[in-house]
């Protein structure tokens, strides 16, 4: 195929279609990747470690519009979010207007501690980075061991003795 | 330079180069065997004691392929033969030699019986008949799963304790038949080699007598039929009957095997087990240097001790140097690739 | 008489079918289970399995028999899979996002496919089934040893805890059922994965589509004589090895649809009876090797899984075994396979020498007009 003289024109548009073609693959990768990202973020409720905010007693706080959580002193929920832009509303007790604002999360991030307390405070640092660890794992499954030949929703294949 | 050895560049097209790659692989691991620790004397009877266990299921495929049926992807046929014989062997209580030879006479029936209705169906489909052997294999293996359950076995050795009914799935052989072969004339050396004389001389009389019966006028018919079927036609040779015959042959050897296999290894295994031995003893034939559509006793002898030989050494040398499990993959890489390799290869008619 | 004949040849061509659903008729009232229960369950089943058995049409179209090689469109899904799990992309976006990393990947394997089945001809099959257990080797050494240890593995909860290797099972929490939940339909009681079914609908215009086009028609040549295609001007090894990679890549994405449906990846045989199931639905659905068309894969996937549903409950019911019933539908999906081919063979050689037959009839018929000239 490629002994054969291709006319300069067409050689052009192929190569501008490829290029076009790989770019739009890579933007759907990038576009996939950064509106299916899911961050995992922990609403907390708890002092801050210097003491300058201090826990709320029955915040309501939503996320994105979802059913509010209840908070008290000490709490921590886990909430899932997918992509970086989300609207955070919180009703406090005392009956003020709730406060609502945005959340971008940075997109290298798995998990998020979100400061209730230090947000409604208007301290920075509400929003950082939560490293975990020593994450609990389950036991490793024995690794090929293979019943290559059952179905995928087989009941357990050997029977016990 | 290349053109002056035009002996071994022929040699190495006829052989191909997997073949190569693999006889120098394993040579590698002989070779380094020792610098990781393991023992030698040990790794060479690991490798002879396989070499005969499963040299029969090898040798099985010789007749089929000679016959133009192919690679006999559905060897588990006659593997069937062989447990239902060894299973009978054990309830009827057989022991020792009496046990081994009981089991291979009542496997007997059986795999002619099977191996005949296996030919007549293949006879049915030529041109296809691997991709169905497979299949009617894997049929048979799953339709015995369900025999095995069913079936009135009354063994305590063989049926679930708890049931009283139903075969267990690995059954050991242990006073019945164990090592009878194995034990036979054994030579031992040292605390860690023995050599299995009696198995060997089983399988060797085995190969032999299959020796003699493609030098018959039946076998060389034979392998007329697969190596020219219009000539053999024309010359008026049956070339169904020779078929069959062949898939006969295979079936038993294959039913043979399987009861030789049980007496060194010392279980018999049932249900799904059988399902992907076919695909140890191809894949040794074809690294034996057998082609789709041709093979010899060379290339069985060199072909189960090369393929076992690297199912031996790769766990025990790998896995000490590397301090992983990776020789699975190795063979699964190793074994599958030659199959393609032969697969693809353009069948010429060989010399 | 030609009535009779007519009748004998529906029932020749369509036993497989026939049989199947005499099997599957018997074994419902025994199962005990309900009419709804198994059209529920039906629905499901359509949504997770059709798309893979989709992919098998266009090798059939180009006469390269059943594509056992789709398991490799089945491990690049899978690779994409885990790409998604360990960047943590949830969602239909991660569906998305797996599927466009399996896609090169999948493109790659057709390739491969193609190229190793054009030095097979003529057995085709047993080549791509080999090939899926050789290819599936790498995919152990890639996955199992490489991950972690050469190419680097964000997520730590993936990876065993040797430190390589990805885990025997991955939750797929972040897109399980995520196509599925998109539009889901409540009717009367059963739910309907409409946004599934509208992928599975759009695939099937493409390869409604795709057999007009000029490749299409193309294929359809090579299917249907090589040399005849060759002279004619069809780039044939050219054209087997596009069929492949179409079906390569729709097996991609096929296994992602499947695996976002179970919820849970068994990461070393997810893709083991992949082929295996694909094949024999389509089979029990009146495809042959040379002739499949897309109402072939829907009964064949609605017959092949009301069986798969109905036998092990079947199986406890008669002999108070479920495993009977297990290793009874394993017999049945391998028995398909094996009656279809023999089937298909058989009445390619009787249908050869019928024609060879006619052929004699006719030039006996036309000897004594060219001997008159």
């Amino acid at each position: 195929m490629s002994e054969k003289k291709v006319d300069p024109k067409i050689a052009a548009r192929r190569l501008l279609v490829r290029g076009g073609l790989v770019v739009a693959y890579v933007f759907l990768v990038g576009l996939f990747f950064v509106t299916g990202k899911g961050h995992t973020v922990l609403v907390d409720n708890k002092d801050a470690a210097d003491g300058s905010a201090v826990g709320i007693n029955g915040a309501l706080v939503s996320i994105d519009g979802r059913e509010a959580l209840e908070q008290y002193p000490g709490d921590r929920d886990i909430v899932l979010l997918k992509g970086q832009r989300h609207r955070v509303r919180i009703q406090l007790p005392s009956g003020e207007p709730p406060i609502e604002m945005s959340l971008a999360l940075p997109l290298n991030t798995d998990m998020l501690l979100l400061s209730i307390p230090k947000l409604v405070a208007k301290q920075a640092g509400y929003l950082e980075e939560f490293v975990q660890r020593d994450q609990p794992r389950p036991a490793d499954e024995k690794v090929g061991d293979n019943n290559a030949f059952t179905s995928p929703d087989a009941p357990v294949t050997t029977p016990a003795p | 330079m290349p053109k002056s050895t035009p002996n071994i560049k022929q040699f190495v097209t006829d052989f191909g180069w997997p073949r190569i790659i693999i006889f120098f692989f394993l040579a590698l691991l002989f070779a380094a065997a020792p610098f990781v620790g393991v023992r030698m004397d040990a790794s060479i009877s690991d490798v002879f004691n396989r070499f005969g266990q499963n040299g029969l299921f090898v040798l099985a495929l010789v007749p089929m392929i000679q016959s133009g049926c192919g690679l006999n992807f559905g060897l588990s046929i006659g593997i069937i033969a062989g447990l239902i014989g060894s299973t009978l062997s054990v309830q009827l209580g057989l022991i020792g030699f009496g046990g081994f030879f009981g089991a291979v006479a009542l496997a007997l029936p059986f795999a002619v019986l099977f191996g005949w209705v296996y030919g007549k169906l293949l006879n049915k489909v030529k041109g296809e008949e691997m991709t169905i052997a497979m299949y009617v294999g894997f049929a048979g293996v799953m339709f015995m799963c369900i025999m095995w359950l069913v079936l009135p076995y009354t063994s305590p050795t063989m049926v679930w304790g708890y049931a009283g009914k139903g075969l267990r799935t690995t059954i050991t052989v242990e006073g019945f038949y164990r090592q009878v072969l194995n034990e036979f004339l054994a030579i031992r050396i040292g605390p860690n080699f023995v050599f299995p004389t009696g198995m060997l001389l089983f399988d060797g009389l085995c190969a032999y007598l299959l020796w003699l019966f493609m030098r018959t006028k039946t076998g060389t018919a034979m392998t007329a039929v697969g190596s020219n079927p219009d000539y053999a036609r024309a010359s008026g040779i049956s070339v169904d009957r020779m078929r069959t015959t062949s898939v006969i042959i295979s079936t038993v050897l294959g039913a043979v095997g399987i009861v030789v296999f049980q007496q060194s290894y010392g279980f018999i295994q049932l249900y799904t087990a059988p399902l992907a031995m076919p695909f140890a003893a191809v894949a040794a034939i074809l690294i034996g240097g057998a082609s789709v559509n041709k093979a010899s006793m060379v290339n069985v002898l060199v072909g189960a001790f090369l393929f076992q030989g690297l199912l031996t050494m790769t766990p025990s040398v790998i896995n000490s140097a590397l301090h992983t499990d990776i020789s699975e993959v190795v063979r699964l890489i190793v074994s599958n690739g030659i199959i393609i390799y032969a697969l693809t290869r353009k069948t010429k008619v060989a010399k | 008489m030609s009535g009779k004949k007519s009748l004998g040849r529906f029932l020749t061509e369509n036993a497989v079918v026939i049989l199947f659903l005499l099997i599957t008729i018997a074994a419902i009232p025994s199962s005990g289970l309900s009419i709804q229960y198994i059209l529920q369950e039906m629905i499901t089943r359509l949504g997770r399995n059709t798309f893979l058995v989709l992919a098998l049409i266009l090798p059939i179209y180009a006469g390269m028999g059943l594509n056992f090689g789709m398991t490799l469109g089945a491990m690049s899904g899978q690779l994409g899979l885990i790409l998604a799990i360990n960047f943590n992309v949830g969602g239909v976006e991660g569906l998305a996002f797996a599927a466009l990393l399996g896609t090169p990947v999948s493109v790659l394997m057709g390739y491969i496919c193609g190229s190793v089945l054009n030095k097979a001809k003529g057995r085709e099959m047993v080549t791509g089934y080999m090939l899926a257990f050789f290819i599936n080797g790498i995919y152990q050494l890639v996955i199992l040893y490489m991950m972690g240890a050469i190419f680097p593995i964000r997520s730590p909860a993936i990876l065993l805890s040797r430190g390589y290797g990805i885990r025997n099972t991955l939750n797929l929490e972040g897109v399980r059922q995520s196509l599925d939940n998109l539009l889901m339909l409540r009717l009367g009681g059963y739910a309907l994965p409409l946004a599934t079914f509208i992928v599975i609908a759009v695939l099937c215009a493409f390869v409604i589509w795709f057999k007009k086009t000029k490749l299409g028609q193309d294929m359809r040549a090579v299917g249907h004589d090589m040399t005849v295609a060759e002279s004619a001007g069809v780039p044939v090894d050219r054209t087997r090895i596009i069929a492949i990679i179409i079906s390569t890549v729709l097996a991609c994405y096929g296994q992602i649809i499947f695996l976002q449906n179970m919820g849970n990846m068994a990461t070393y045989n997810a893709h083991d009876q992949t082929s295996f199931f694909a094949v024999a639905a389509i089979l029990v659905g009146g495809a042959s090797v040379k002739k499949a068309s897309i109402p072939n894969v829907f009964i064949g996937v609605i017959l092949l899984h009301v069986l798969f549903v109905v036998t092990p409950r079947a199986g406890q019911n008669l002999f108070g075994s479920a495993m009977i019933g297990e290793y009874f539908r394993q017999f049945i999906g391998y028995g398909v396979i094996a009656l279809s081919l023999v089937l298909y063979a058989w009445r390619a050689r009787k249908d050869a020498l019928r024609a060879r037959e006619g052929l004699r009839r006719a030039s006996i018929a036309a000897a004594p007009e060219g001997a008159a000239k």
